[in-house]
């Protein structure tokens, strides 16, 4: 039995081992992180309310109660994403995110002139495929602007748009805000 | 023979079972912390790999640069866990940012039930300014004077600051800004 004290030894320090092996390995197999509760609640480019407003309960805890909340997934294999919703929300933020949880893209309200939101999510290798041109000089009619072109190095991933709603009467112009969100690939 | 074979079965049983325990009960546990604790981006290359197991766990997303940043506090700024039953007042600076908001939720982070019409929860376009730009908030299941945040759920809470469009939500593990303080202001019946 004098190698019994050896064993736990050994023992301890395969606990050590499996310690630092499960922490790390628990963020790619968990099953409740917040892309694979999202892929259990929508199909791809279907544009899904995850606050506590959606139909069975919020999809994504701990969002914030001012906050109206859609999101749909993408997957850049079938051509780039188009993104846009048309409204009033008083602040509204969006963010890319890719399937392992990682932040890839994010804007809000101020970075463009319009109140409207748009923008295009692409792959770098459809990026380049893409001529950017600016519009002529002494154009006639109404200057199309250019979109922006949010470049991310992952297939698959998350759109998420939030919208503020400081009180109950704004909740109408945000929730018209999110009801315009449409996410869809790219027309050929 | 069979020796050996039930050695090697206590060396396995503690290597796998300890090590498994011991990370459930650092999670479970959470990390010792005091005050406000940043809630960012779990990919950051730098990020604490605690940090990051809770998060894949709690299933929470945090929020881009663009967008904001967040924090929780399970404590006050000594450290001392938030009761249901005790006064809080969140006193400070705050960093520039568009507005904020101050909600109170449960320790899971879903927010706390409203009281009637009353929400536990706040945001910057509705609550009197401090002259210097700071926050002066008093969270408390009794009405307070002043800016009043009700946390009326029996047993332990958490409160969520997030500040929205703000230049500090680039900050990357540097020295997080300056928040306000949460001082125990007293314990009613």
């Amino acid at each position: 039995m004098r190698r019994l004290p050896y064993a736990i030894l050994l023992g301890i320090l395969g606990a050590g081992i499996v310690h630092v092996a499960v922490l790390l390995l628990l963020p790619l197999l968990s099953q409740r992180d917040a892309w694979t509760r999202f892929s259990a609640a929508a199909e791809p480019f279907a544009v899904t309310r995850i606050d506590a407003a959606a139909p069975d309960g919020p999809v994504i805890p701990a969002l914030d109660p001012f906050f109206m909340v859609s999101a749909c997934r993408f997957d850049l294999s079938q051509g780039p994403l188009v993104v846009s919703a048309q409204g009033q929300a008083p602040f509204w933020s969006a963010s890319v995110i890719g399937a392992n949880g990682a932040h890839l893209f994010s804007f809000n309200d101020q970075a463009r002139e319009e109140a409207a939101l748009s923008f295009i999510v692409l792959t770098p290798a459809q990026m380049a495929g893409r001529e950017v041109v600016a519009p002529p000089e002494g154009a006639d009619g109404p200057v199309e602007t250019p979109a922006i072109f949010a470049e991310v190095g992952v297939d698959q991933g998350m759109v998420v748009v939030r919208a503020f709603a400081p009180d109950d009467s704004f909740r109408a112009d945000a929730s018209v805000f999110l009801d315009s969100l449409n996410c869809a690939p790219e027309p050929e | 023979m069979l020796k050996s074979v039930l050695l090697a079965v206590v060396t396995l049983a503690i290597a796998i079972g300890g090590g498994a325990a011991s990370v459930w009960w650092m999670l479970e546990r959470g990390l010792p912390a005091r005050g406000w604790v940043p809630h960012a981006n779990p990919a950051a290359a730098n990020a604490n790999p605690y940090v990051r197991a809770q998060l894949s766990r709690s299933g929470a997303l945090t929020l881009g640069r663009a967008e904001g940043l967040s924090f929780i506090a399970k404590t006050d700024s000594t450290g001392e866990p938030f009761s249901a039953n005790c006064d809080y007042l969140l006193e400070g600076p705050l960093p520039t940012a568009r507005f904020w908001t101050l909600w109170a939720a449960d320790p899971a982070l879903n927010p706390l039930p409203a009281r009637g019409p009353r929400p536990s929860a706040l945001h910057s376009q509705q609550t009197l300014r401090s002259a210097d730009g700071g926050m002066r908030v008093a969270a408390s299941p009794r009405p307070q004077p002043g800016n009043w945040l009700l946390v009326g759920a029996p047993g332990p809470f958490t409160l969520v600051l997030t500040l929205y469009d703000t230049p500090a939500a680039g900050f990357q593990g540097a020295a997080p800004p300056a928040l306000p303080d949460i001082v125990r202001t007293g314990c009613g019946a």
